[in-house]
């Protein structure tokens, strides 16, 4: 504990700097929304949006969400599935050596879908052109089906991701006793994933959220989804209420889903850092469990090399390449530009949200929430809420286009940031900062000199994951299309248009190999950061 | 029978056990004591085959069921282990966590394997209760009627009354003392303190330097 200061002055200031902290935290990442609501608000006072509630209850759109709500779903539990075999195989290899390589499964995480889908849709145009050169029918590789399918790839490496974390949640004691009474499948089957299950909900919630919000993916299949509407209205009538009374539904469902979330985060947040161990003993899986692990394991190298390969094949030669990037130097400058801002602007951000969201009691699950929900709110929202925004209250300063594209970002993407720092922090010995708070000299030297170090390969990762989740952003983007500002998305975007297959196959591969570097990073910090930091300072057994 | 013979185990650079051996017949009663950090943790989890030894083997009956790089899966081994925290599964109640070992039995069986062992422990008006209800003693009890419920040829306890108050502890001595005697397993108690050991066991042996040493009788 610290000593109580004698004066009352102190405290307040104290107080004062949290607050202050929140509320910027609360107006970069909601000021969009909330810009929104108001304007909503004023819209419904005004009278404008008579028909609006018409427009909502309209048949054909609960068909299409319906639909929509089939399609994220479909694709959310297949990517889980696939995820949570792939897992358990990693989840096994938690003791060797290598361990942390296993996280490379994860590194095309950030990898926006609509890459995923056109390099699917280059593999399939491959594939459609050999089957013709044959005499065989080409491969109708469009609508629902595709889009499941080519969802179900791009979520894939979120959902190893997710389910290896909730698996390497459950205490290695517990399933160490259970290995001594029952053969390890039960042991799995009967402890470890009965003790992950919540987290692992809460990850297929997010998944489905996500999927839910997307429209990028689909809309390349020809899918039309509940998730365009909202921007398809703004694009109509240029009027942010209507979109964002038309968002209304899939707000709702965001919100059920961050509720569990944010129960996930709890027990994320308050499970206690555990030793490295022992190698231990491999474990022993029946055939046929081995056989579906081999499938998932398969299933994870065609995701990632498929889009690898049909995208470099697409690309008629490294020179080729090379020229494409050449071309594309301007919206490669902007972007990496962008992205750079973006992720040092997120950290401070990160930080206030990381620590407040670990607290007890209704403050932490008031902050968990808060964190939650902007990774469930579709991102074409965001953009439009932050040009009404940009009409009302913005200084100038703030309202050129790369600008507001650092703001969209930030508004999206700090709350990934700050679950990151979370992740960071759960897997330090609290002693550690424990014994700074006792012992520092003041606060300042403390922070300093032992919980920011503590912290820095969360901090590392925090930062790549942002900048790569930035540089492949979409929604938000087309929704401010900022006049005289490309960036790389919007260079793909519209080269897809012309058709220029060579060059959108370029820009996607850069961006590939731009996720994977910064999704790289971000698991080798992670993975190596708590032993270099020296969790409880060794090895403990309970 | 327990055999070990001449058990290697480095993690990294740092040798741990550095040829240990080691008779027990049927049924008897084996303390180790050693210094934190001496590698009794490491010696109990290659015996129950939670580990492998770099070189030497474990036999178990005459049976060779640890050597380098292959080991019998540890749930066939007979064995019951108390660890030093009580791993208790907090998704199962009291009753659940102890009748996991049991399944293999038919169901009355079970259940009255479950009712002595949750008497002999002490534990009747806890067994619909979830970990988290339980005091740090009764959850000890529980992981010892966890690891006794399938009735084991041998006991492995780890430092079973770590962070417990003096009246716990001698409350616990004297439930393993009797139940041990009760259910006729052999045991091997791992403990830093060596009064724990004066009524458990009739056989101590010291890990000092990755070794085990002075074989004293009682
Ligand atoms: N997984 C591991 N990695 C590295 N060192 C380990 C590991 N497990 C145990 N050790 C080391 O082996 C030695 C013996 O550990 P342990 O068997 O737990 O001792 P004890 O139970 O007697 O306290 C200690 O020095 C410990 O640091
Ligand atoms: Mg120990």
């Amino acid at each position: 504990m610290a000593p109580e200061c004698p004066c009352a002055l102190h405290g307040a200031i104290r107080r004062a700097r949290s607050w202050a902290a929140s509320l910027i935290f609360v107006a970069v990442v909601f000021g969009p929304l909330i810009a929104l609501l108001a304007q909503t608000g004023a819209s419904a006072r005004a009278g404008d949006l008579g028909d609006a509630s018409s427009l909502l209850l309209a048949d054909r759109q609960a068909v299409l969400l319906g639909r929509s709500m089939g399609l994220a779903a479909g694709t959310a539990l297949a990517a889980l599935l696939v995820g949570l075999a792939v897992a358990t195989v990693l989840w096994g290899w938690r003791r060797a050596p290598w361990s942390h390589l296993r996280w490379l499964a994860v590194v095309l995480a950030p990898v926006p879908p609509y890459i995923h889908g056109m390099a699917w849709m280059h593999a399939s145009a491959v594939l459609s052109r050999l089957l013709a050169a044959r005499g065989l029918a080409p491969l109708p590789f469009r609508g629902w089906g595709a889009a499941w399918f080519v969802g179900t790839m791009a979520q894939l490496p979120l959902a190893v991701g997710l389910a290896l974390i909730g698996l390497e949640m459950v205490d290695p004691a517990q399933f160490e006793a259970a290995r001594l009474l029952a053969p390890d499948v039960q042991a799995l089957s009967d402890i470890a994933l009965p003790l992950s299950a919540p987290f692992l909900a809460a990850g297929g919630a997010l998944l489905f959220i996500l999927g839910l919000t997307d429209y990028g993916l689909p809309s390349l299949f020809a899918v039309n989804t509940y998730a365009m509407e909202p921007f398809a209205e703004y694009s109509a009538t240029s009027e942010p209420a209507r979109a964002f009374v038309l968002s209304f539904p899939l707000l709702v469902l965001a919100c059920v889903a961050v509720f569990y979330l944010q129960r996930a985060l709890r027990d994320a947040a308050s499970t206690r850092a555990r030793g490295q161990r022992s190698a231990g003993v491999a474990l022993s899986w029946p055939a046929g469990l081995r056989a579906i692990h081999l499938g998932a394991l398969l299933t994870l190298a065609v995701h990632i090399a498929v889009p690898a390969v049909a995208l470099a094949t697409v690309i008629a030669s490294p020179s080729g390449w090379l020229e494409t990037l050449r071309l594309a130097r301007g919206e490669i400058g902007l972007t990496t530009r962008i992205c750079l801002i973006t992720s040092v602007l997120s950290l401070p951000l990160a930080l206030i949200a990381a620590e407040r969201m670990r607290a007890t009691g209704s403050a932490g699950r008031i902050w968990r929430v808060m964190v939650g929900l902007p990774l469930a709110v579709p991102a074409s929202l965001v953009g439009v809420g932050l040009i009404s925004l940009r009409q009302h209250v913005l200084p100038p300063a703030l309202t050129d286009g790369s600008s507001l594209l650092v703001l969209a970002a930030l508004a999206r993407f700090a709350p990934y940031a700050a679950l990151v720092l979370l992740a960071q922090m759960r897997r330090q010995d609290p002693l550690l900062s424990d014994a700074a708070r006792v012992m520092q000299t003041s606060p300042w030297q403390g922070w300093w000199r032992v919980r920011l170090p503590l912290l820095a390969p969360g901090l590392l990762a925090a930062g790549c994951i942002v900048f790569a989740l930035t540089a492949g952003e979409l929604g938000a983007t087309l929704a401010l299309a900022p006049p005289g500002h490309a960036t790389i998305t919007m260079r793909i975007y519209t080269y897809l248009h012309y058709g220029a297959t060579d060059e959108v196959a370029g820009l996607c591969l850069a961006m590939v190999l731009l996720a994977a570097v910064a999704g790289g990073a971000a698991a080798w910090a992670l993975a190596r950061g708590p032993r270099r930091a020296g969790v409880g300072g060794g090895r403990s057994d309970d | 029978m327990i055999e070990v013979r001449a058990v290697v185990k480095r993690f990294g650079e740092v040798p741990v056990l550095e040829g240990v051996s080691l008779e027990l017949e049927r049924g008897a009663s084996l303390g180790i004591l050693g210094a934190s950090g001496s590698g009794k943790t490491t010696l109990l989890r290659i015996i129950a085959g939670l580990e492998l030894p770099e070189s030497g083997e474990v036999l178990m009956d005459g049976r060779v069921v640890s050597r380098r790089g292959w080991g019998m899966a540890p749930h066939r081994r007979g064995l019951g282990f108390v660890f030093q925290s009580p791993a208790l599964w907090p998704h199962m109640t009291v009753a659940g966590n102890v009748s996991f070992g049991l399944r293999s039995l038919a169901a009355p069986e079970a259940r009255a394997r479950l009712g002595r062992i949750i008497e002999d422990t002490g534990l009747g008006r806890l067994e619909q209760r979830y970990p988290a209800q339980l005091s740090g003693g009764q959850a000890r009890r529980v992981a010892i009627a966890r690891a006794l419920a399938p009735q084991p040829e041998w006991l492995l306890m780890d430092e079973p009354l770590s962070n417990l108050d003096r009246a716990a502890r001698d409350e616990m001595l004297a439930l393993v003392e009797h139940i041990v005697a009760e259910s006729r397993a052999g045991l091997i108690y791992v403990t830093h303190d060596e009064s724990e050991l004066e009524r458990l066991a009739c056989r101590v042996l010291r890990l000092t330097e990755g070794r085990l040493i002075g074989d004293e009788t009682r």
